[in-house]
């Protein structure tokens, strides 16, 4: 890429004297300007964001020579949208603003991408000089503008940072899922309130339903729809119907065959399950899996059911005990 | 048996009918007149002149004076309470637990409720009377597993952390406190909790844009006041002039902000307040 803006003339003035005695040699001394330094850069045409440590917004300038605050900036894949506020040292401190891409864009892919950027400049037309380089700046590459606001760094990191190179959504999806289930241990009995669900990242692990509100929150933050799909037994979608296990303890209102899963024992029941659904795909961040579960068992004449909210109207408790 | 007098005729103290909580007073009366023989009977809540509900909790110090070797690092507002998580020296000294004062016990057994069914397995154990609730989930892993009381109007859970065991001795230490007076714990007859009185957010408000709205309150110091949302577009600032941000999502859609209040000693309340976003 290479960013450039017409218009500015960025000039120097030598000052001298000379005085040439006969049959001798002049000696003129030019006072120059020193060279040009970047100093502060900013970045425009991008998506606000918001630091989730601190909760406030990151502005400019995202780096300096000197005290970096170091942020990072967000664009959408395949931008050509980026635009540079410089700030310059020659002599005096001289703001550039919209210093716009003169050719190339960002990678169509979603990523994070360290850039750092070679400067240079002219004099009155001449020829390019080299000045100091900065960076590397950190930039989010999202899928589509985000739909999630406040925009938050944390968001970004586990959506855009784990599937990085990936441009279609049913290759980035599946990655960020499986991120959720390498970074949380899955914990079934244990839900962790707040919203945005990023809060969960501090608890270590957290149940089904909160690691398919994170994935939504984490697609939804770098641009693509998602939503939750509540899977329990019942005999109709209106109704979840409980059952008791041999020992007398409500087991839930189903059971799966899957290996043991962090909290989760081999094979567990269940009061219900959730999994989002992204471009027509459901995935399971709490197993790493790809597909609605499939019910090995639920109470007699009940069957799988699924629907956006949980729980449905009815809430029942058979009489009926599972073997198990 | 000690004698007692109700309306003016000679009765008799009959029992003390000890609940989980606080002692209950039952008396009966027995007169004999021109009317006949008849009988009253009445109930009264005997401790510390009918104080049941707690209105303050100081779940900071409750806590270290059972683990005092834990310190606070973060509290959180959320829809289920106050999040507070403390840490100790060593890596694996650490508690997460959520507390909810609420104005009536009813409020607080519908959490309670709420929160089971908000859990995606059953709890291994369940202890409930009228004054009371415990629920246990306990997994294989010892330091794994979650526990939710409630006594009277308050809720606590703890999450995952320091060891079942030891959480376990603490929530039955934790209930206790809760049932006497003492300099963690404050008991009223009537609860008054902090509420939202009105957030002048616009009508209807652009798409993609962030409008603030001051938010008003009753019944505690609105520098005192600590503030949660259940919408993740949502930031607030806290202070004498507490302030909302509302981050408008780039699409048009109609949206509720449960705003969450509470006091410094964790009784709650909430607001919804809807938005349209065009």
């Amino acid at each position: 890429m290479e960013f450039g803006k017409d218009g500015e003339s960025i000039s120097a003035t030598g000052a001298g004297q000379s005085n040439v005695p006969a049959g001798g040699t002049s000696t003129v001394t030019v006072k120059l300007q020193p060279g040009l330094t970047v100093t502060e850069l900013g970045f425009d045409g991008d998506f606000a964001l918001t630091e989730w440590s601190s909760k406030t917004a990151i502005v400019d300038p995202v780096w300096k020579q000197a005290g970096n605050p170091n942020k990072p900036v967000c664009y959408k894949m395949e931008s050509a949208a980026v635009k540079l506020n410089a700030k310059v040292s020659m002599g005096s401190d001289v703001a550039i603003s919209n210093i716009a891409l003169k050719s190339g864009n960002l990678e169509k892919k979603v990523q994070i991408t360290m850039l750092s950027l070679a400067w240079s400049y002219t004099l009155d037309g001449g020829s390019p000089i080299s000045a100091n380089s900065t960076g590397p700046h950190k930039i989010y590459q999202v899928f589509d503008n985000p739909k999630e606001s406040p925009l938050y760094d944390l968001a970004l990191d586990k959506s855009v940072g784990k599937c990085s190179g990936e441009s279609a959504i049913d290759d980035i999806a599946p990655k960020i899922s499986n991120g959720i289930h390498a970074d949380l241990v899955y914990r079934p009995a244990i839900d962790v309130p707040g919203s945005p669900p990023l809060g969960i990242y501090s608890k270590g692990g957290c149940q089904c339903i909160n690691n398919a509100d994170l994935l939504v929150y984490l697609c939804r933050s770098c641009g693509i729809d998602a939503e939750v799909v509540w899977i329990w037994g019942g005999r109709s979608g209106t109704e979840v119907l409980y059952y008791y296990g041999s020992s007398g303890t409500v087991y839930g209102s189903f059971q799966v065959l899957a290996p043991k899963n962090g909290d989760a024992v081999q094979d567990p029941h269940f009061t219900f399950h959730a999994e989002p659904n992204i471009n027509g795909k459901i995935y399971d961040p709490s197993y790493g899996n790809v597909g609605l579960i499939s019910l090995n068992e639920t109470a007699p004449t009940a069957a799988r059911q699924t629907g956006p909210t949980f729980p449905p109207a009815s809430s029942l408790e058979t009489t009926w005990k599972c073997i198990h | 048996m000690e004698m007692y007098t109700l309306g003016g005729r000679e009765s008799t103290l009959l029992q003390w009918n000890r609940y989980p909580s606080w002692p209950v007073l039952v008396v009966s009366a027995y007169a004999l007149g021109t009317a006949g023989a008849w009988q009253v009977e009445e109930s009264k809540n005997m401790s510390n002149n009918s104080e049941r509900l707690l209105v303050n909790v100081d779940f900071v110090r409750l806590i270290q004076r059972h683990l005092p070797t834990i310190k606070l690092v973060d509290r959180t507002v959320t829809e289920a309470g106050l999040l507070y998580d403390f840490a100790g020296s060593k890596p694996d000294e650490r508690l997460s637990a959520v507390i909810a004062v609420y104005a009536d016990a009813t409020l607080a057994s519908a959490a309670v409720e709420y929160q089971i069914t908000r859990t995606s397995v059953g709890p291994s154990h369940r202890d409930k009377s009228g004054h009371h609730d415990l629920a246990l989930w306990k997994t294989e892993d010892p330091m794994s597993g979650s526990l939710l009381l409630r006594r009277e109007n308050v809720v606590v859970r703890f999450l995952n952390g320091i060891p079942f065991s030891v959480r376990l001795n603490l929530i039955e230490q934790i209930d206790q406190a809760l049932q006497s007076v003492g300099p963690d714990v404050t008991l009223a007859t009537e609860v008054h909790p902090p509420e939202i009185v009105n957030v002048k957010l616009p009508d209807h408000i652009s798409r993609a844009s962030r409008v603030e709205a001051s938010i008003e309150v009753a019944n505690v110091l609105p520098a005192d006041a600590l503030f949660g949302a259940d919408n993740p577009h949502v930031l607030i600032s806290t202070g004498p002039k507490p302030t909302l941000a509302y981050y408008a999502p780039s699409e048009p859609t109609h949206e509720n902000i449960v705003l969450i209040i509470s006091t410094p000693g964790n009784l709650i309340s909430k607001k919804t307040i809807p938005v349209d976003v065009k």
